[in-house]
């Protein structure tokens, strides 16, 4: 292990890190340095693959030597500021007790986990089908060729005489993990699929410190936020994300899941800076991956609409059935305009077609969900909090906006396999479970929250409007 | 210090009931009620109930045929030392048949011919015992139908570890009319295993037809949940239908259907209020939550332990090179070879009748200047301008080359090209570039 890869690792995990710190204040408790640490660790490596993308055709191996050199500063500026700045610790210190011996052993459980996990990667060649030839197809092309080349369309490639510029069948897709990938990879000196799949490994961890500190720091009760934690490190399909690592799936998740906490967060303590992460977050979806677009219109919609004043809202739900009925109606008319542009997505308005594929897609998605070995009983716990918690849920303004996103989010998911050829890949399991692990550490997240403790504040007063019980500005 | 574990720390609070008002009237009736029914007669209703419920659910799941005896009223039953070999080499060892190598195709094949058909339908499960089958291996059960005697059926089963394994033949849709010759077929895992280092010597001990009964269908059942289920390109799609045989209903479904409605019938025969069934269903759906993590657990140990016996204790530039498809990787190797003798950044263009090696031979060939065959597709070639490039044909025979013409021909498009290479499935073209 040389030098260069310890910077490769210390460089996202400084920046983002100090970035949270700057928008969320100083971390104080074991807590706040799960949530700034895993949050920021992600944030940053997204960061790191995208700074590399304004210098053109790079040498692989002045990458890190680089970008490091800007983004450290950087880092150490952002921790440096939050440290001067941060007002002297006045909180209590918190009560130290002991954890259950249930709770010691689901967290040995999750360290069976992680080794399994851990070791697939770093023994096994790159395995699953997009790993391969979609996401980690280029950055194996940097790193072998020496030069981070650009990948054009077909036609530029079949004309170009430069021998500089490559293709491939996924040319067009996003190009930041696979900069992630070969940040690490050009620090590491070769190739080596369990290099790379570490940052997937590294992700998973970041995922669960990230989730368990926003839940405790949203005043999640500790044992409960490490059940939380221990069941979306031990579901199954996540778990195959990692040690099969190559897919953005999980990158997708990861980011939706700390977009909506620090909303959550934003809306509850109306601090700009837990908005800022927000939407820095939810930012970086594109970035990721194609559909990434879609999710940041619906987590866009929802956060719009959660600033929105009272009157607003009215007028924005009663006009959404009928913006959603004209859509539909002018598709079902082919009016220009819409019409085709929906037809770009694949939506189709064959209604034969819809109505032969329909039932067979239903079936299909909802034994994925709740048949399979995918998910444990998640889905069944969800419904289950659902039922009980549903005052919580009530009494929660916050809550009921993520609601929102979730319901909009599960709803585009059932439109995209119920209403476009997509549902084929519903049909044959290929896609329907990969697209509903982008929104399950969100919803996870969202479930394991309708469980805290109700504060004071909320048991003392009658359910506030959203507007006067959750300002997200001062 | 002991009284602080006493309590679950995931005991509920108290807001999970209904409105305390609703819980209390409903322990008040409960209460009022009790004497009707004693508790002791309460709790054996209860008993027979679940006893009743989970009966019912494990004959569904396990799909038990009505009116099925415990136990098969007729065995079948073949010693490995019945089977004889035909493809691959094999001894008997006392009873056993020990395979000791593959034959063409890396595959192994041992058959009965039985002494009179028998009716399908009367023998609808299979069990079978193995000493030391290799976790390389996928293994078929293969047989022969009185009305197609040219043809060979296959299905894929669970492999078989330790103990015998079940598997129910009426999933099959082929398990049907007169059998006239039964077998077991091994080769490499498609996609995971190199094939030439994919083989161990494993023996067959023995092989049972039975007629329908309770425990042929739950021992099937409980072979389908507990066997190894290799990794499979759709694992990161699907968990349950990436096992190659035909599946079972999962212990997931089983255990949200059971554990709910035993709670439910509970909650009604002991005549308990809201509150107790949510706290009940929450640690019913913790310990449920936590036995399929546990058979979780188990599964990805199983699948792991066939990536440490592939590649553990050796380097990365030794694992590299230990891939699935040996023969795409072969292919490439000797691309790489005629692309040294040619300029950097020369185009490579992959062509073969399936996606995957397409795909995978491009992905072989990096560092390599590589692009799919789409870039040909008329859309973007006709017409176009285009610098010569090697074109890279794999395993595709509707790519045909007209050595007189110097033309290479697929589907209705005709490229002026020589040919570099042409050895077994993999030729190479050079295709002249074209002005716009």
């Amino acid at each position: 292990m040389s030098f260069t890869y310890v910077i490769a690792w210390l460089t996202p995990l400084l920046l983002g890190s100090g970035i949270v710190a700057l928008l969320t204040g100083r971390p104080r408790t074991f807590a706040e340095y799960a949530a700034t640490l895993g949050c920021g660790f992600v944030l940053g490596m997204l960061l790191c693959g995208l700074a590399m993308a304004p210098l053109g055709r790079l040498e692989v191996d002045r990458i890190v030597p680089m970008v490091a050199a800007i983004l450290i500063p950087v880092g150490l500026g952002a921790w440096a500021w939050v440290l001067l700045r941060a007002a002297p610790n006045v909180a209590t210190p918190p009560q130290r007790t002991h954890l259950h011996p249930l709770l010691w052993a689901l967290l040995a459980l999750l360290a069976l986990h992680a080794w399994l996990m851990f070791d697939e990667i770093l023994l096994r060649p790159m395995y699953p089908w997009d790993a391969w030839a979609a996401w980690l197809l280029k950055p194996k092309a940097w790193m072998l060729g020496g030069h981070v080349d650009r990948f054009v369309g077909f036609d530029e490639w079949l004309a170009d005489a430069s021998g500089k510029l490559r293709t491939a069948q996924t040319w067009s897709y996003p190009e930041t993990l696979g900069r992630v990938a070969i940040w690490f990879s050009s620090a590491w000196g070769e190739w080596n699929a369990g290099v790379v799949g570490a940052i997937w490994f590294a992700l998973w961890l970041a995922l669960l410190a990230g989730c368990y500190g926003q839940l405790r720091t949203l005043r999640l009760q500790r044992d409960r936020a490490l059940v939380a934690t221990y069941a979306l490190g031990s579901l199954p399909l996540i778990n195959v994300h990692v040690a099969l690592a190559g897919y953005a799936d999980l990158w997708i998740a990861t980011l939706l899941a700390f977009a909506c906490l620090a909303w959550m967060r934003a809306l509850e303590t109306g601090e700009r800076g837990h908005a800022a992460l927000a939407v820095l977050f939810a930012l970086m979806l594109p970035l990721v991956k194609l559909e990434g677009s879609i999710w940041l219109v619906i987590l866009g919609g929802a956060m719009i609409y959660a600033r929105m004043p009272p009157r607003f809202r009215r007028i924005a739900l009663a006009l959404a059935p009928l913006v959603g009925g004209g859509v539909v109606v002018a598709y079902l008319l082919r009016f220009p305009l819409v019409a085709p542009a929906l037809d770009r997505i694949g939506l189709t308005a064959d209604t034969e077609v819809l109505m032969t594929h329909a039932p067979a897609v239903i079936g299909a998605a909802a034994e994925g969900l709740f048949a399979q070995y995918n998910w444990h009983l998640f889905w069944f716990a969800v419904a289950l909090t659902l039922a009980l918690r549903f005052g919580e849920l009530r009494a929660s303004p916050a809550l009921r906006v993520l609601g929102l996103f979730l319901l909009l989010g599960c709803g585009f998911l059932f439109a995209l396999f119920v209403l476009t050829p997509a549902g084929k890949w519903a049909e044959s399991y290929t896609a329907v479970n990969r697209l509903s692990l982008q929104i399950v550490p969100a919803m996870l997240a969202f479930a394991a929250l309708l469980w805290r403790e109700p504060s004071v504040a909320v048991v003392a007063t009658p359910a506030p409007r959203m507007a006067e019980a959750a300002p997200t500005g001062p | 210090m002991i009284r602080r574990h006493l309590s679950s720390p995931f005991l509920l609070d108290s807001r999970v009931a209904a409105p305390s008002g609703g819980a209390q009237a409903s322990d008040g009736a409960a209460n009022i009620r009790r004497p009707a029914l004693s508790h002791r007669a309460r709790a054996f209703a209860l008993l027979l109930l679940l006893v009743g419920l989970w009966t019912g659910l494990l004959g569904w799941v396990a799909e038990v045929p009505l009116g099925a005896a415990f136990q098969p009223a007729e065995r079948m039953r073949f010693v490995g030392s019945d089977f004889h070999v035909v493809m691959g080499a094999g001894i008997e060892n006392d009873k056993r048949l020990g395979i000791n190598a593959v034959g063409a195709a890396h595959m192994a094949l041992q058959s009965i011919a039985l002494a009179r058909p028998i009716d399908a339908a009367a023998y609808p499960v299979l069990r079978y015992r193995w000493q030391d089958f290799p976790r390389t291996l996928e293994l078929s059960f293969v047989f022969r139908r009185a009305d197609q005697p040219d043809d060979v059926h296959t299905v894929t089963l669970p492999p078989a570890a330790a103990h015998p394994g079940y598997f129910d033949l009426s999933d099959v849709a082929d398990w049907h009319g007169r059998i006239t010759e039964i077998g077991f077929a091994e080769f490499p895992t498609a996609q995971l295993v190199p094939a030439d280092i994919a083989f161990r010597p494993f023996s067959l001990v023995e092989a049972e037809l039975w007629t329908p009964s309770w425990r042929g269908s739950l021992g099937a059942l409980g072979t389908d949940w507990s066997a190894y289920r290799p990794w499979a390109l759709m694992s990161v799609s699907a968990l349950g239908p990436d096992a190659p045989w035909p599946h079972k209903p999962t212990p997931v479904l089983l255990l949200a259907i059971g554990l709910t409605a035993s709670l439910v019938i509970a909650s009604l025969v002991l005549a308990r209020g809201a509150r107790w069934l949510g706290i009940a269903l929450c640690l019913a759906l913790a310990g449920g939550w936590l036995a399929l993590d546990l058979r979780w657990l188990g599964e990805f140990t199983d699948r792991h332990l066939l990536t440490r016996e592939l590649y553990a204790g050796k380097s990365w530039r030794e694992r590299a090179t230990i891939e699935p498809d040996t023969a795409l990787v072969a292919g490439a190797a000797r691309v790489r070879e005629l692309l040294a003798r040619a300029p950097a950044g020369t185009h490579v263009i992959v062509a073969a009748a399936a996606v995957y090696d397409v795909l995978r031979l491009s992905y072989h060939l990096l560092p390599a200047n590589v692009a799919p065959m789409g870039v040909l597709s008329p859309s973007n070639a006709n017409g176009k301008p285009m610098q010569p490039a090697l074109l890279v044909v794999y395993a595709d025979p509707d790519w045909t080359f007209d050595a007189a013409r110097k033309a290479l021909s697929y589907a209705k498009s005709e490229y002026a090209a020589e040919l570099v290479y042409d050895e077994g499935d993999l030729r190479i073209f050079s295709i002249r570039g074209a002005a716009p």
